[in-house]
């Protein structure tokens, strides 16, 4: 918890985020999360309604689940990579596994370290810059 | 009266005691004259009995001799017959006959053709005369015939045996009264002669025949006890050995004169004596099946087997006179069934053994599949857990986080603090749910339905919910189950188990677990029935889903032994049945207990 993040963190005030997980409580205390750092967060609870906010909103980052009902999290990803191949991504899943994790994106296994996320985010914006 | 009347007087009488003198002298010299000619008859009689070599000779010879030498017309020999009418038949005739026999008929009964001379001596059994045929009242029916024929007078000699008459000699003269004492008895002996001879043929006859059918007795005894299979033994009353079969002789390998006379416990000693001796003393019969034996002379043979039988005879006074020992060797049939027995022990063996293995199987399966069903509890507790852990984690962050933004005040610690302990509660009561697949007594016990299938069904819940699975329970909640609720419970896991997988596998979307129990009502069993919609089974291997070592899974995910466990649980530690079926859009177990 270094000083260091809390400035660097203000950064995040101009970018937006799309956090998609089908838990409600886990969906909400991570939105907290995020909504004091981003400019702009959107929530979605599954695949579907995550690719149809990204489609409106395209966000900077896009913070997602795998295992979803209605679309899960693969089939998420394969369509925004659809639309834009450089996305950056951030997988949090359960499941250290090929099944739910992808070589393209940032994963991290849960439980998620809020530090570890951050770090993430930031190595996602200097990929992205 | 003058002296001359007087000569003369005198001269008359002397005349005439003269002529009384000459006819009683004439007299004399003819009944000398008819006993000489019978003694010479009888003489010859007895020639003849030496000469003749058959019966029919002899009485032939005998009548020839009657008539040529004792002077009479017509001898003839008839024999009582045993028939209807007790007839006189003719065997033998010498003499005039002129078709008289032929033509009278005569009886040995009492009526009036029996009793003429004939069958009166065959009666009586004395001689008979008929001194004048002309006159004799009794000699009626034949009387036209004989005097045809010149016969004036007859007699009839009984021919005997044991004091019984069977048959006559019967001798007709031409004048009549031809048959004075002396004559009747000369004759009466001449008949005896004949009787004597014929008895002598007959008692001859009869010992050729008796010594022929003793012979041919002996010839069949001796073909039985050459060609008897079984052995057979007479032995006296002491078990010396009398007569031995072939097939004995062989079995015991010595020619038969080395038995004769020999005692067979002598030859034989062994434990049959006692056995023997009982049968004496106690008169049965003794039979045994099998009874095992050693040569005492041929040890090389090993123990042979018997079936014996050892009679006793006995004689007019009730007392042991001979043994009648059959024996049959049974040797090669014993060693045959000793073989056939020792196969049967050796297969029970084996499958005693492989039944032993299969048990062994059994269990190393069950233990399997405890293995896999606790990994699938892991995976589970592990699905269940991993989003409370990461709530719980998150929100412990977030308690710094709110403090560092300024939001951390009283209610929000309060709030957080709630949600924590709401979501470790819900970790605790996981491990409780679970606890029940892994802890507990392995023993028998009245649990409730409804209870173990909704604890079985937690644990699946939070798959099923996330995956938006309609889960439909309708559970009669007063049937209690007898059995080992450890071992059930795994199999209402499994069956969801695999219900999930399918879900997963096929992408099924909406799917729809139904889980229904209710008593049947007239049988009394509890029917519990899993049905689901992911697609049913395929057709070809609906008859192998319960076998072990099946599956349709990929290898990292099945075993191929929940379903193989699923049926032992049900239908060997529960008596029960499990059964699996598609329905329309997927499959149903159903087990009933």
């Amino acid at each position: 918890m270094s000083n260091e993040h809390i400035l660097n963190e203000t950064v995040l005030k101009g970018l937006s985020v799309l956090y998609v997980e089908d838990d409600d409580l886990l969906r909400a205390n991570l939105g907290k999360y995020l909504k004091r750092r981003f400019g702009e967060v959107f929530l979605a609870s599954n695949g579907r309604e995550g690719l149809n906010i990204y489609n409106e909103r395209r966000p900077d980052f896009v913070i997602t689940d795998i295992n979803m009902p209605v679309m899960n999290g693969n089939e998420m990803i394969k369509g925004i990579l659809d639309i834009d191949d450089a996305q950056p991504i951030i997988i949090t899943t359960a499941f250290n596994d090929d099944e739910h994790t992808s070589s393209r994106c940032v994963n991290l296994i849960k439980p998620i370290d809020t530090n570890k996320l951050l770090e993430a985010i930031f190595y996602c914006m200097g990929t992205k810059l | 009266m003058d002296d001359r009347d007087k000569l003369i007087e005198q001269l008359k009488t002397e005349l005439e005691d003269s002529r009384r003198q000459v006819v009683k002298l004439k007299g004399q010299e003819r009944a000398l004259s008819c006993t000489r000619r019978a003694l010479k008859a009888v003489r010859e009689c007895q020639a003849v009995l030496f000469s003749s070599r058959d019966e029919t000779t002899l009485l032939e010879q005998t009548c020839r001799v009657v008539v040529e030498r004792a002077g009479y017309r017509l001898a003839w020999v008839g024999y009582a017959q045993d028939d209807k009418g007790r007839t006189v038949r003719p065997e033998a005739q010498f003499g005039y006959e002129d078709g008289y026999l032929a033509s009278i008929r005569i009886s040995w009964c009492d009526d009036p053709f029996g009793r003429g001379p004939t069958g009166t001596a065959i009666r009586t059994g004395k001689p008979t005369i008929c001194r004048d045929i002309l006159t004799d009242p009794q000699y009626e029916p034949w009387r036209k015939e004989a005097a045809m024929r010149g016969f004036a007078s007859s007699i009839a000699l009984p021919l005997t045996r044991d004091k019984t008459a069977y048959g006559a000699l019967n001798i007709y003269a031409t004048e009549p009264d031809a048959f004075d004492e002396d004559e009747t008895n000369l004759l009466m002996h001449m008949s005896d002669l004949l009787s004597f001879g014929i008895n002598e043929f007959r008692m001859h006859n009869d010992m050729v025949r008796i010594n022929e059918q003793n012979t041919n007795n002996a010839k069949l005894l001796d073909l039985i006890f050459k060609h008897t299979i079984d052995s057979i033994v007479l032995l006296d009353k002491d078990f010396n050995f009398i007569r031995v079969s072939d097939t004995y002789a062989r079995a015991c390998q010595r020619e038969i004169s080395e038995f004769i006379g020999r005692n067979h416990f002598e030859m034989y000693p062994s434990s049959l004596k006692d056995e023997a001796e009982d049968v004496k003393a106690g008169k049965y019969v003794y039979n045994r099946s099998e009874r095992p034996f050693v040569f005492p002379d041929h040890p090389e043979w090993g123990t042979t087997y018997w079936d014996l039988g050892l009679v006793p005879i006995l004689d007019e006074r009730n007392e042991v006179k001979y043994f009648l020992f059959t024996l049959r060797d049974v040797t090669l049939q014993r060693r045959y069934k000793d073989e056939l027995m020792a196969l049967n022990a050796g297969l029970q063996r084996r499958v005693d053994e492989e039944v032993e293995k299969n048990r062994r199987k059994d269990q190393i399966m069950y233990e399997q599949s405890r293995h896999v069903a606790m990994g699938e509890l892991l995976f589970n507790i592990a699905h269940q857990w991993r989003q409370p852990l990461c709530s719980i984690g998150l929100m412990v962050q977030d308690i710094e986080d709110a403090y560092r933004f300024n939001e951390l005040d009283a209610a929000y610690l309060e709030i957080s603090s709630k949600t924590i302990m709401k979501e470790l509660l819900y970790l605790s009561n996981t491990i409780e749910n679970f606890k029940v697949f892994y802890a507990g007594s392995s023993d028998k016990i009245s649990f409730n339905l409804s209870v173990t299938a909704d604890r079985a069904l937690s644990v699946m819940m939070d798959y099923f919910k996330s995956r938006k699975v309609t889960v439909d329970v309708d559970i009669d909640r007063m049937i209690n189950i007898d059995g080992n609720v450890n071992e059930f419970s795994q199999v209402i896991l499994n069956l969801l188990t695999n219900i999930r997988d399918v879900f997963e596998k096929r992408q099924v979307a909406n799917g729809v677990v139904k889980i229904v129990s209710y008593r049947e009502s007239d049988t009394g069993k509890v029917v519990l029935t899993i049905t689901d919609n992911g697609g049913g089974m395929r057709d070809d291997i609906t008859g192998r889903v319960f076998d072990p070592y099946f599956t349709t899974k990929d290898k990292a995910r099945g075993t191929g032994l929940g379903l193989y466990i699923s049926k032992v649980i049900i239908e060997n530690n529960m008596r029960g049945t499990i059964t699996a079926a598609n329905t329309i859009d997927g499959c149903q177990l159903r087990i009933e207990l």
